[in-house]
């Protein structure tokens, strides 16, 4: 337990020291502090993630069960998923002085959330359940770089900006936003999917219109909508990214906060 | 004629895209909506009362218009029921693009390709059919289908993914009827068996159950007992597992025995059994007639408690007599049970049993033969379910596809030592970067058959 939660701050500190050097870099163009940012992120990772295995082996299941686990193996995932991004699509990494500190803030909430051990109940014993929680991390990871790509654009995107950063080019941020939310509504759907299939085998029904499956369906007709107005209407350029900002916020209420707000399935071991 | 127009204006407005995001929008504010009013016991809530008390006006009109049952009212039917209109007419639509795009295959002039949005121009001193081929080669190695013209050629590649948006549309409407089949012809039943209780499946049975509007009432002809039931616990408060195993029966034959636990139901002829985690103790009874012998049996079952402790107690009428029983169990030790039998207010016995203990009760015996632990089920029948499981894999593969696979056709055409090279843009998400690679790799084939 103290070695987990030692890790657990170890890797807090430095994806604090992160946050600090990527908005430091972002705000002074100075490329090398964002290079530091990235790599005390990298280095982060490594006590984030034995912590996460620490507390796995201990309580006998995988980090998703109460609100400090899922938040922890969220932004875990978040991290790895923006490092490996970033190092393919270099344009963003100017984006990590909006990913890691929300990526640190995540991590605050999920140390004032429930963090007591509970073993696994019966009715989440699926290997359902293990897709359903790792494509609803790999949705919280999408929908950030994209929001993340979203914040950058809107910066870029105001003239006085525009001379600053001529290297980066606005069409491969928009670009970017656009796939991340389409990758991020895929998982999205594999996510709502996939908990559907367990809750049939579990309960006898698919859908039982829980707050935070009502809420995670609006979610992904939100993003649904994104893409419609995308390819149809043609929303590229400042109203997709503004857009993709009011849909992240969206999706943070509808997976972290609804928990907390309804008494929900989610709710009965999330935020006990 | 004016019908006709009148019709054609109506599947215009219908299938109008615009009109698509609109009901988005608006299914996406009744669900939230339907999340913030308490649906199907909103009158029962807290909210509801403290609402009532300020604004009673506000809780009629909430009533009156049915948010507190949303998705079984009207309007939200209706609203689907268009939006399934809107996404049919327009997938009827797009597969008629689909096709004519995915058959597009017809040879492009030099003018033709100059005109694309997508293009460049390659000045050929050399041998330009060393170049084709070259070309040819690369592109058949970077996975591009190519078909030959006489002064040039098309390359396609991933044009199955085409079909991305079409069977993504598709897939709604099917999950859509896989609903709607759900609502009109689901079956759902609640049962409570006790170790060794053979259980004839059928509709008095349930304790219950509720039927869709289109449900015919199940008639089957088989039957399941309990063999035993297991709970275990991580500690006192986090059970691990419950596990029943039940065996099937038909026309009095044991045909097989199943363990059923929680996400491993039991699946029969279209019936699904689901293990729930309510259980409790079950006291086991008899009641001989002693002219002849003829013993009836039956359970009582004590309520359920999580962990109990302490002392549960359970009322039945005894068959037959008609005499009231009070039965109390000391869950330290169930096997002692506690009886009072009363008849109108008179205590005709009152006396701790236990297993194998005989109450004589006028012409008949009442037997207490063992307590037992009895535990619930759910039982559901849904045809709708492949349809929706159907619609949900075709769902994750058409946005899967639509995401990751980028169909892509290039026409090349030769003339007066120029090569025109041209590439077509199927979504708005195809850029000059989509082809990028292609284009360079081209150029670099270009100076290699210079040098």
């Amino acid at each position: 337990m103290k070695e987990e939660i030692i890790l657990y701050w170890i890797a807090v500190s430095l994806y604090g020291f992160g946050s600090i050097f990527a908005i430091i870099g972002f705000v002074f163009k100075k490329e090398r502090l964002t290079h530091i940012a990235l790599l005390l992120c990298a280095i982060g990772l490594v006590p984030h993630g034995a912590s996460i295995l620490i507390r796995w082996i201990r309580v006998g299941h995988g980090p998703y069960i109460n609100m400090y686990e899922v938040i922890s193996s969220n932004t875990w995932v978040a991290m790895l998923f923006y490092l490996l991004v970033q190092k393919r699509l270099t344009f963003l990494k100017q984006a990590s002085f909006v990913v890691i500190p929300v990526i640190f803030l995540a991590l605050g909430f999920g140390l004032m959330a429930s963090a007591r051990d509970i073993p696994l109940p019966p009715s989440l014993r699926s290997y359902w359940l293990v897709l359903h929680v790792l494509f609803a991390k790999l949705t919280v990871g999408s929908f950030l770089i994209a929001f993340g790509s979203a914040v950058l654009y809107l910066y870029k995107d105001n003239d006085k900006h525009k001379q600053l950063l001529p290297h980066q080019s606005l069409d491969k941020l928009d670009i970017a936003i656009y796939r991340f939310n389409a990758l991020g509504f895929a998982f999205c759907v594999i996510m709502i999917i996939a908990g559907s299939i367990w809750a049939n085998n579990a309960w006898g029904r698919y859908w039982g219109f829980d707050p935070v499956e009502t809420w995670s369906l609006v979610v992904w007709l939100a993003y649904g909508l994104f893409l419609h107005l995308r390819l149809n209407r043609n929303w590229v350029g400042r109203r997709s990214a503004l857009l993709t900002i009011v849909l992240f916020f969206l999706s943070i209420v509808a997976f972290f906060f609804i928990p907390y707000l309804f008494k929900t399935v989610h709710s009965e071991y999330l935020v006990r | 004629m004016l019908i006709d127009n009148k019709i054609k204006k109506l599947l215009t407005i219908l299938r109008s895209r615009r009109l698509a995001a609109v009901f988005i929008i608006l299914i996406a504010a009744f669900l939230v909506l339907s999340t913030l009013i308490p649906q199907w016991n909103w009158e029962e809530s807290g909210g509801y009362f403290y609402l009532h008390a300020s604004y009673p006006y506000l809780t009629k009109l909430i009533s009156f218009l049915g948010i507190d049952h949303v998705y079984t009212t009207w309007w939200f039917l209706s609203i689907v029921l268009i939006f399934s209109f809107n996404i049919a007419l327009n997938s009827y639509e797009r597969i008629k693009i689909v096709i004519k795009q995915l058959g597009d295959y017809r040879p492009m002039s030099s003018q033709e390709i100059a005109g694309l949005k997508i293009h460049e121009t390659i000045p050929v001193n050399n041998n330009g059919d060393e170049f084709k081929e070259k070309i040819t080669h690369t592109l058949k190695r970077k996975g591009y289908r190519i078909k030959a013209y006489a002064d040039g050629f098309v390359a396609s590649k991933h044009t199955m993914g085409l079909l991305g948006i079409p069977l993504l549309h598709l897939s709604m409407l099917i999950i859509l009827t896989g609903v709607l089949i759900t609502g009109l012809t689901f079956f759902k039943g609640h049962i409570e068996l006790s170790e060794g209780q053979l259980f004839p499946i059928g509709e008095p049975n349930f304790l219950g159950s509720s039927y869709g509007f289109l449900h015919v009432k199940p008639q089957l002809d088989f039957q399941i007992r309990l063999k035993s039931f297991h709970v275990t616990y991580w500690d006192k408060d986090h059970p691990r597992l419950y596990k029943s195993i039940v065996e099937v029966y038909k026309n009095g034959t044991p045909l097989f025995s199943k363990d059923v636990e929680m996400n491993k139901p039991l699946r029969l002829e279209g019936f699904s059994f689901y293990q729930t985690n309510y259980y409790g103790y079950s006291a086991y009874f008899g009641l001989v007639d002693k002219a002849t012998g003829y013993e009836t049996t039956g359970y009582v079952n004590f309520p359920y408690k999580k962990n109990t402790m302490g002392v549960l107690t359970q009322q039945f009428n005894i068959p037959i007599l008609g005499y009231l029983s009070i039965l109390s169990v000391d869950v330290s030790n169930p096997d002692r049970l506690s009886i009072e039998i009363l008849e109108s207010d008179k205590t005709l016995h009152y006396n701790n049993i236990k297993n194998g203990d005989v109450i004589s009760l006028g012409d008949f015996e009442l037997v207490f033969h063992n307590m037992v632990k009895w535990t619930g089920f759910y039982v559901s029948r849904d045809y709708g379910v492949p349809v929706v499981f159907t619609g949900f894999v075709l769902l994750a593969l058409s946005i899967l596809s639509f995401v990751f696979i980028i169909p892509k056709r290039l026409w090349l055409a030769y003339e007066d030592k120029r090569l025109f090279i041209g590439a077509k843009s199927y979504s708005r998400l195809t850029t000059e970067n989509t082809y990028k690679q292609e284009m360079e790799e081209m150029e670099e084939i270009e100076e290699e058959c210079e040098s």
